[in-house]
């Protein structure tokens, strides 16, 4: 707890929103009115994780995340609203570790801003062993089991797990799941990402059509939920 | 650029003199032929009358002569006629008037007869050719007339101003025999571009662009006729190995240009007639009122669309201030109830508050997005985002998010999927806002306990959706009305905002190629369909590229 957030958005009431429910659980929080000033202040608070909304006017969130990413890696959680699919993509290509939909649930912010936190606090070592439902992975001695059970994964699908298991509870575009595991995008590739993800549900999830652990972000990529 | 000058104007009598002295001198091979026949004509009568001048006497050869002089007046023109008229007189004096092969007269009637004869030769000769003049005159006129008429034909029926200017430019190349029409039109920055063309773009060059721009400006046809003939502006540049007749034409009205009418005259054709000339500009201007026509029939097709788009407008505002309403009614309720300081609620009722507050803002938040796929429907803007999708996947999002709204009012969500569907080729978000839709219509009119079912079956061709409740039902009035846009003047229970809800489901299927409708009876709840066409890869392939 006690981590810095800072929250860049043009309308007041979701940054007052915004800063009471963070405050109230424990986060410090700054706030910034537009791009200029939340550049500003990220390089002067030292914020953890910045909150940043997508569509502003002047400097609009691109622009700032570009120019942050330029020479920050700080976790940043983009606001987008319906209808900017586009730019949300393109933000999380740009480097946005998540992204939230307007509107959207307290508890759901909170569950990514946890999650974006942990990260970066968590070392990720190649003997950790990661658990989530009745699932357990053992990176470093490639063993996966469920509810006990040894579960057999080709090599494919256990590069894809991996590149979950190294960032939970964030969403992974298409483009860096397809980079990581079969090493460029290309438009036959996307097919097999889902292919894949689909086998990963068949073996790991209780109900593969409703999954529970590895979810779907439509029109964006998918996630690992651990909690 | 070279033009041909007029000459110019006259100053002295010496120059005039001079003037007519070359105009005499100046015989085109026409002339020439004409004098010819004059002679010719003379001298074949004169030979064909000398063996019987004894018998035939002065009164026949005087009137055979006079003959002569009419035949040759209708063919020759008038100055022909006046030489065969005199050459017939020194001829007559000569061969036939006594004493014969001299030019003396012997008899003083023969002297009234010879002079009576070259008074009357001379005037028929005029007379006549001025007739003819006349007749080919009005045979010119009329063949304006004619060419005029089927120009304007071009202008009839044309309705948008691109058939216009299309057919303008099609029949003045098919009229005049040009080697190619098109029609130039002023851009914002001052530039002229070709906006209709015949047989093919012929591509102007830049002094060709500014003689357009004069024509344009000064509203006056360019090209100056030469003095003797019909020549038309021929531009030549130094060097320019192709020589091209061009003639430019202002497209205006009294009080406003529109463009230039560029016409290229076929390679080695003959020049463009003065008639033609005279015609095409007469045209040109008539076809501005032509063009001005069309383009204020343009512009109030353009109003009527406005006005209407103005209506449907209002009326989807009134609908959706009214669907907006309930549940911001709602949420201040609740809001101002939990404010309120005079009374102190339990935790339970305080709970019950602020479920509603939150099931209400997602029933807002929906209204939102139908508001956006709305506008983007009626725009004609609405192009799927399309991406494969797993419909069990889709479902069960759905469900997930309808479960939160049921559950609050103890109502279940079922969900129905077969155990092997293939990937389904749609936009994601909107289908899900398509049930979303179809699932929340359900929620409100299911009776306490009840379940809606939403179910996905795969045929051969299409994927098809359901969502099933089992509330009061549909009559079949309804039932039919139910899809077209915010149904006015409800009976009390159907709210507007089904209205809206299910004609965006309508305009969201219906984009994606497929079909929705409902089943229902009075009575026995009410069940929407909708399909989605399975797509083939190629198909989808070829919509990626």
């Amino acid at each position: 707890m006690n981590e810095r957030v800072l929250v860049i958005d043009d309308e007041a009431p979701i940054r007052r929103a915004l800063q009471t429910a963070l405050t109230g659980h424990g986060y410090q929080v700054e706030v910034a009115e537009d791009g200029a000033d939340g550049l500003v202040r990220a390089a002067t608070y030292s914020p953890q994780l910045i909150v940043l909304d997508l569509m502003m006017p002047k400097l609009d969130g691109l622009q700032v995340l570009l120019d942050l990413r330029s020479w920050s890696q700080v976790p940043v959680l983009v606001l987008s609203a319906r209808g900017e699919e586009r730019e949300k993509v393109r933000a999380l290509d740009l480097g946005a570790d998540d992204y939230l939909t307007k509107p959207f649930g307290i508890d759901e912010l909170l569950a990514r801003v946890r999650a974006l936190l942990r990260r970066n606090t968590a070392s990720a070592s190649a003997d950790a062993v990661t658990t989530f439902g009745d699932v357990t992975i053992d990176l470093g001695r490639r063993i996966v089991t469920k509810s006990g059970e040894e579960v057999h994964l080709t090599p494919t699908e256990f590069a894809l797990l991996a590149t979950f298991i190294a960032e939970p509870d964030r969403v992974l575009t298409h483009r860096h799941l397809l980079d990581r595991v079969w090493g460029g995008y290309a438009v036959d590739n996307a097919q097999q990402l889902r292919v894949y993800m689909g086998y990963l549900r068949r073996k790991l999830e209780d109900d593969p059509a409703n999954p529970r652990w590895l979810i779907t972000d439509p029109g964006v990529g998918y996630r690992l939920k651990t909690d | 650029m070279e033009r041909i000058r007029p000459a110019q104007p006259h100053h002295s009598v010496r120059d005039s003199v001079q003037a007519a002295i070359h105009a005499l001198g100046v015989w085109t091979p026409a002339d020439r032929a004409r004098a010819l026949i004059a002679f010719g004509a003379v001298a074949t009568a004169t030979a064909a009358m000398l063996p019987w001048r004894e018998s035939l006497g002065i009164l026949n050869v005087s009137l055979i002569f006079l003959l002569i002089v009419f035949v040759v007046a209708l063919r020759g023109g008038s100055r022909a006629a006046t030489l065969s008229a005199l050459l017939s007189f020194a001829v007559f004096d000569f061969f036939f008037i006594p004493p014969y092969h001299t030019f003396t007269i012997a008899s003083r009637d023969h002297v009234l007869a010879l002079f009576v004869y070259v008074g009357v030769a001379i005037t028929t000769g005029r007379l006549v050719s001025h007739l003819q003049g006349r007749t080919e005159q009005a045979e010119r006129a009329e063949a304006r007339a004619t060419l005029l008429a089927e120009l304007n034909s071009a202008l009839i029926g044309g309705v948008t101003l691109h058939s216009i200017l299309s057919a303008i430019v099609e029949r003045v190349v098919k009229l005049i025999a040009a080697a190619s029409a098109q029609i130039l039109v002023p851009n914002s920055d001052g530039s002229f571009s070709p906006r209709a063309y015949f047989p093919e773009r012929t591509p102007l060059d830049r002094q060709d662009m500014a003689v357009a721009s004069w024509v344009f400006e000064n509203k006056q046809p360019s090209g100056r006729r030469a003095l003797a003939g019909t020549a038309f502006g021929r531009w030549r540049r130094p060097g320019d190995t192709r020589s091209r007749a061009l003639l430019m034409l202002p497209i205006a009205t009294t009080d406003q240009a529109i463009g230039v009418l560029a016409i290229e005259q076929a390679e080695g054709a003959p020049p463009i007639s003065a008639d033609a000339e005279r015609v095409l500009v007469t045209f040109a201007a008539q076809a501005a009122l032509a063009v001005d026509r069309a383009r204020l029939t343009e512009e109030a097709a353009r109003s009527a669309a406005l006005a209407q788009s103005d209506e449907l407008k209002s009326a989807l505002l009134a609908a959706v201030s009214h669907d907006l309403r309930t549940p911001l009614a709602t949420i201040k309720a609740s809001t101002t109830s939990l404010l309120d300081t005079s009374v102190s609620w339990d935790e339970a009722t305080k709970r019950e508050f602020l479920i509603g507050i939150d099931e209400e803002t997602d029933r807002l938040s929906l209204m939102v997005s139908n508001l956006l796929d709305l506008s983007r429907i009626e725009g004609g803007a609405l192009k799927p985002d399309r991406d494969w999708v797993d419909g069990a996947e889709l479902l069960n999002d759905v469900a997930r998010r309808l479960r939160n709204r049921a559950s609050a009012s103890g109502k279940t969500i079922a969900v129905d999927t077969p155990d092997e569907s293939p990937l389904l080729w749609l936009d994601y978000v909107e289908i899900a806002e398509v049930l979303l839709n179809l699932g929340d219509n359900s929620l409100k009119y299911s009776p306490e306990g009840s379940t809606v079912r939403l179910t996905l079956e795969i045929s051969a061709t299409d994927a098809r959706f359901s969502v099933a409740d089992n509330g009061p039902g549909m009559s079949r009035r309804d039932r039919n009305r139910v899809f077209t846009k915010f149904v006015r003047g409800e009976t009390a229970g159907t709210s507007i905002g089904a209205g809206i809800g299910l004609s965006i489901s309508k305009g969201l299927v219906e984009a994606h190629g497929g079909k929705i409708w409902l089943e229902s009876e009075i009575g026995q709840g009410t069940t929407v369909f909708f399909t989605i066409p399975l797509a083939l890869p190629e198909a989808t392939d070829r919509a990626r590229e």
